[in-house]
């Protein structure tokens, strides 16, 4: 093309002012273009005359260009093995696109467990879904293969899946990164050497504004020990509403802190364990007065607006959240249940029971957490149930949902109770046991035909979800008796229940489909 | 004939649609499915009172639905046949069609055979002008008309490169312009290659010498055409062609070269401008080695046979359009899936540009050509996408980035065979080969 490229820059301008030369060439094509000149007295048909014959000469010779980059480097050999039956690709591929997260979580790990590698096909997919969602990438490294690997490699997109990802985190990103930057520096530098991490902080902290001060003393969260304790002391005199409540909230977390000694303090006078006859009768006065030296402590005078509690209740709720459990327990020598019974019984019983549930949320206390839902429901108080379930080990949680699907839980759908449930879960969570599945399975079933289940729009995914945690040993029951094929039944009743059917058979394929070499 | 799930959604007409036939494979949804050998139907519930009434002639496949939608095939066709293939049980087999299935089927059948008279008819008696006369007349003006816009064609040529080409960009009407001239004309070829040209003038650095090599070849057409009758026949009917003057499908059936093969669809390309569809799907005879291109129009809705899949092998006979380098074909028969095709040839760059050559020499005017290529690698750049062979050459490829990934997956840094279609710059890619077809351009994608 590079003759025409002369021509070309020629005729930009037009002939009319300038006249053109024609390009000469070597062997035929030359002679043709002198044939063309020749035989052509306008100077405008000749150009095109030339032009045309140029043009088609190039596109009859195209030659592709050579580039002087090297290669890029070939993947290496696969060292796992790559499903070819053609039902597994099917169900993986649907399994990638239409979700849900957990499915996809289980496929990868069963996948990896039994040495296989995901069909280079759908790696795309994966690789993508990688990029949204974070929670997905730690069960993504071994079932990409080699060939996910070497494509992360291609695409800075996909780094994330590089080994180099976990590596040290640039330290110039903590001068001069942005705030998201920063806290990634800051909580890696914590997971490692929690004191390197406190001294960067504390360093820091002049420098920066009250934003950046709350974000980043929350990654103190992590490893937390009394080492920290002085310099978070320190932040409850800070200029930040915001900062002086998390360092208060911290401080909290350390049982033998000065800050949980002076709370103790203020908390003890009030608390009256007397023997009356021959029984012991506890009492609880709280303070009548909001002493002088608590606002330094991050307690709060004033309620807000909204606030059930009376003043001094407030006062009490606001310490009493600060102690240990264990402190109650040794200073009353009463157990969980028979302190919470007591405090049903007092007229302080709102602030307490406030108080302990966010001791024992922040303390993970099963034996209160357990203790607490025996004595629910309460009239005043309606306590997040799910967080407390959260709390027992697993063994213990499968009993107390299942008393909310009987009591036909009336504040939620069963949709909601079941997305309820799984959130609580991890995505790599292990099954749920043969007989909660079973027993709830069947009761969402009946009330599958009731007219009104066809407005619990949440059971459409959570229901699909909460098959995904169902046992293998009971799929084949579960993929029964849906109302599918009913004329009577709704859609949207029916779609569900075709989604559900959809993703048993494709669980039943990851099982059967997927299994270690011998 | 069974088809698999990922067979089924390649007859969908976008993703929008395959996505939601399989929200529709739920058998709650169809209270009737029957089937019979050559049928399946089904009733499917709406939004509507009436349920739409969904029915499908497996043989071509041939796909009816009385749903509104002016998708073909529409959602519930592409489900209807999903529920087949899933949920078989639920089909009613061996009972009386409905009426309103063996009214479609008489009316298709009436349909074929009105249109094999036709052909039949054709092929004995060349069609006799009712009125040579008239004809004549009507030939002659139409012949005035055609000398009148090359005249016409030539000076505006003759303009532009009299005062430059420089101020081409700025006007972006003109190729419209010259274009809907050319029409009146009757000659349609010349305007469809005049409107391109808005989407060469001011685009990329070498822009200049990309569109006056395209003034260049139309002028070699003018010329051409003010000499046709002294050109061999073959080339007359390129030339034909590249002007826009239809050639009678009937001739071409009664007198073209006949090839009879198994032909492997190497992929196919669907484009819409002002709402007319062109799909252009591709052919290779396994046996002789030849290469064949299928030309489809549709108006208004994206409406082709479908019983055309990429990858398949299909074993049928084709006529050829006389030109000096055959491609373009019509199928005279019925096409029966070959079970066993072939392996795909192995052609490298090399040969390919060598075959192009060869076929741009013979007929220059073919737009676009086609290519078959073993040796390359999908390979992303600083300036694109390539395809790259272990000496280093490399072909632009016009991808879009969500569309190459996947080919750098089953790549992997090595060869692949990758069609495409060559228009002299880029390789637009249509289907990619490993062992087997392992990706095909999506419906949707352009």
């Amino acid at each position: 093309m590079n003759l025409l490229s002369e021509l070309s820059t020629q005729v930009l301008i037009g002939v009319e002012r300038r006249q053109p030369t024609l390009p000469a060439a070597s062997g035929l094509l030359g002679e043709l273009l002198i044939d063309i000149a020749n035989a052509t007295p306008v100077a405008e048909t000749q150009v095109l005359r030339a032009a045309g014959a140029i043009g088609i000469c190039a596109l009859a010779g195209y030659q592709p260009a050579l580039s002087d980059e090297a290669a890029m480097a070939v993947c290496p050999a696969e060292t796992r093995r790559i499903p070819t039956h053609r039902s597994l690709i099917s169900a993986l591929r649907h399994i990638f696109d239409d979700g849900p997260e957990r499915l996809r979580v289980e496929a990868l790990r069963r996948l990896a467990d039994a040495g296989y590698g995901m069909p280079p096909r759908l790696l795309i997919g994966l690789l993508q879904h990688g990029q949204r969602s974070s929670a997905l990438r730690p069960f993504m490294a071994q079932a990409v293969g080699q060939r996910g690997r070497w494509l992360a490699d291609l695409n800075p997109e996909w780094r994330y899946l590089a080994p180099s990802s976990d590596e040290t985190p640039d330290p110039q990103s903590w001068e001069t990164g942005t705030l998201e930057q920063r806290q990634q520096f800051i909580g890696w530098t914590r997971r490692r050497d929690p004191a390197q991490a406190r001294t960067l902080l504390s360093a820091a902290m002049g420098e920066m504004d009250a934003r950046e001060r709350a974000k980043l003393l929350e990654t103190m969260r992590m490893g937390l020990s009394a080492d920290d304790e002085d310099f978070v002391e320190n932040l409850l005199r800070d200029r930040s509403k915001e900062v002086r409540q998390i360092a208060a909230s911290l401080l909290a977390m350390l049982p033998d802190s000065r800050y949980v000694q002076r709370m103790i303090e203020r908390l003890t006078p009030g608390l009256k364990n007397e023997r009356k006859l021959l029984r012991r009768k506890l009492t609880l006065e709280p303070p009548e007065q909001f002493g002088a030296d608590w606002k330094q402590d991050a307690l709060k005078e004033n309620r807000v607006q909204s606030e059930a509690l009376g003043e001094r209740a407030w006062w009490l709720y606001q310490i009493a959240r600060v102690l240990p459990l264990a402190w109650w327990e040794q200073q009353t020598v009463m157990s969980a249940a028979e302190l919470l019974q007591w405090a049903k019984g007092s007229d302080w019983s709102l602030a307490l029971l406030r108080a302990w549930h966010e001791a024992l949320t922040r303390e993970l206390n099963a034996a209160w957490a357990e203790a607490l839902l025996d004595q629910l429901p309460l009239k005043k108080w309606k306590p997040d149930l799910f967080e407390l379930i959260a709390v027992l080990p697993a063994s213990r949680r499968e009993s107390h949902w299942l008393r909310l699907f009987e009591d036909g839980a009336k504040q939620l759908s069963h949709g909601e109770l079941l997305a309820r449930i799984a959130s609580s879960l991890p995505l790599d969570s292990p099954m749920l046991s043969p007989d909660f599945a079973r027993r709830a399975l069947q009761i969402i079933k009946n009330n599958l035909v009731q007219d009104f289940a066809r407005w619990d729009y949440t059971l459409r995914t959570s229901l699909i979800e909460f098959i995904c945690l169902f046992p293998a040993e009971i799929l084949a029951e579960a993929a029964e008796g849906w109302p599918i094929d009913q004329a009577d039944s709704h859609p949207y009743v029916a779609e569900t229940a075709a989604r559900v059917l959809a993703v048993v058979k494709q669980r039943q394929t990851l099982i059967h489909q997927i299994f270690p070499l011998e | 004939m069974p088809r698999s799930v990922d067979e089924i959604l390649q007859l969908a007409p976008d993703t929008a649609s395959a996505k939601a036939a399989k929200g529709l494979v739920v058998p709650a949804k169809w209270p009737n499915l029957g089937a019979t050998e050559a049928v399946l139907w089904g009733e499917c519930q709406g939004s509507g009172s009436k349920p739409y009434q969904v029915q499908i002639d497996q043989s071509e496949p041939a796909f009816r639905c009385t749903c509104p939608s002016r998708k073909f095939p529409c959602k519930h066709g592409l489900a209807l046949m999903l529920l087949w293939t899933q949920h078989t049980a639920r089909f009613t087999q061996g009972v009386e069609l409905p009426a309103w299935v063996a009214e479609w089927l008489a009316s298709r059948q009436k349909r074929a055979e009105k249109q094999e008279q036709k052909v039949k008819a054709a092929a004995e008696t060349p069609e006799a002008p009712a009125d040579p006369q008239a004809a004549a007349k009507r030939e002659a003006v139409r012949q005035q008309r055609m000398n009148a816009g090359i005249d016409e064609l030539e000076r505006w040529l003759a303009d532009h490169v009299r005062h430059g080409l420089a101020l081409l960009p700025a006007q972006p009407k003109v190729w419209g312009e010259i274009a809907a001239r050319m029409v009146d004309a009757q000659l349609p070829g010349l305007a469809f290659r005049l409107r391109q040209l808005e989407w060469v003038a001011g685009r990329g650095h070498d822009w200049p010498t990309r569109l006056l090599a395209r003034f260049g070849q139309l002028q070699l057409l003018i010329d051409a055409f003010r000499r046709i009758s002294e050109l061999p026949e073959p080339v007359q009917a390129d030339v034909r062609t590249a002007l826009g003057l239809a050639t009678d499908k009937t001739v071409v059936v009664a007198q073209g070269e006949r090839i009879a093969d198994t032909w492997r669809v190497l992929g196919q390309s669907v484009d819409e401008e002002d709402r007319l569809w062109v799909r252009r799907v591709w052919l290779h005879g396994q046996h002789s080695g030849r290469r064949a291109l299928l030309l489809d129009y549709a108006h208004g809705t994206r409406r082709f046979d479908l019983s055309i899949v990429t990858g398949a092998a299909l074993t049928m006979s084709l006529a050829f359009y006389p030109s000096a380098a055959p491609l373009r074909a019509l199928i005279v028969d019925t096409p029966q899936l070959a079970p066993n095709a072939k392996k795909m040839p192995v052609v490298t760059l090399a040969a390919a540009l060598a075959d192009l050559a060869a076929a741009v020499s013979a007929n220059p005017w073919q737009w676009p050509q086609s290519l078959l290529i073993s040796d390359g690698v999908p390979t992303p750049t600083q300036a694109g996408w390539r395809l790259r062979t272990v000496a280093g050459q490399q072909l632009p490829l016009h991808l879009p980035d969500e569309a190459a990934w996947p080919l750098v997956a089953e790549s992997g840094g090595s060869p692949i065979t990758l069609f495409g279609e060559w228009n002299g710059e880029t390789l637009r890619p249509l289907s990619v080969w490993t062992h087997d077809l392992v990706w095909r351009e999506k419906a949707d994608a352009t």
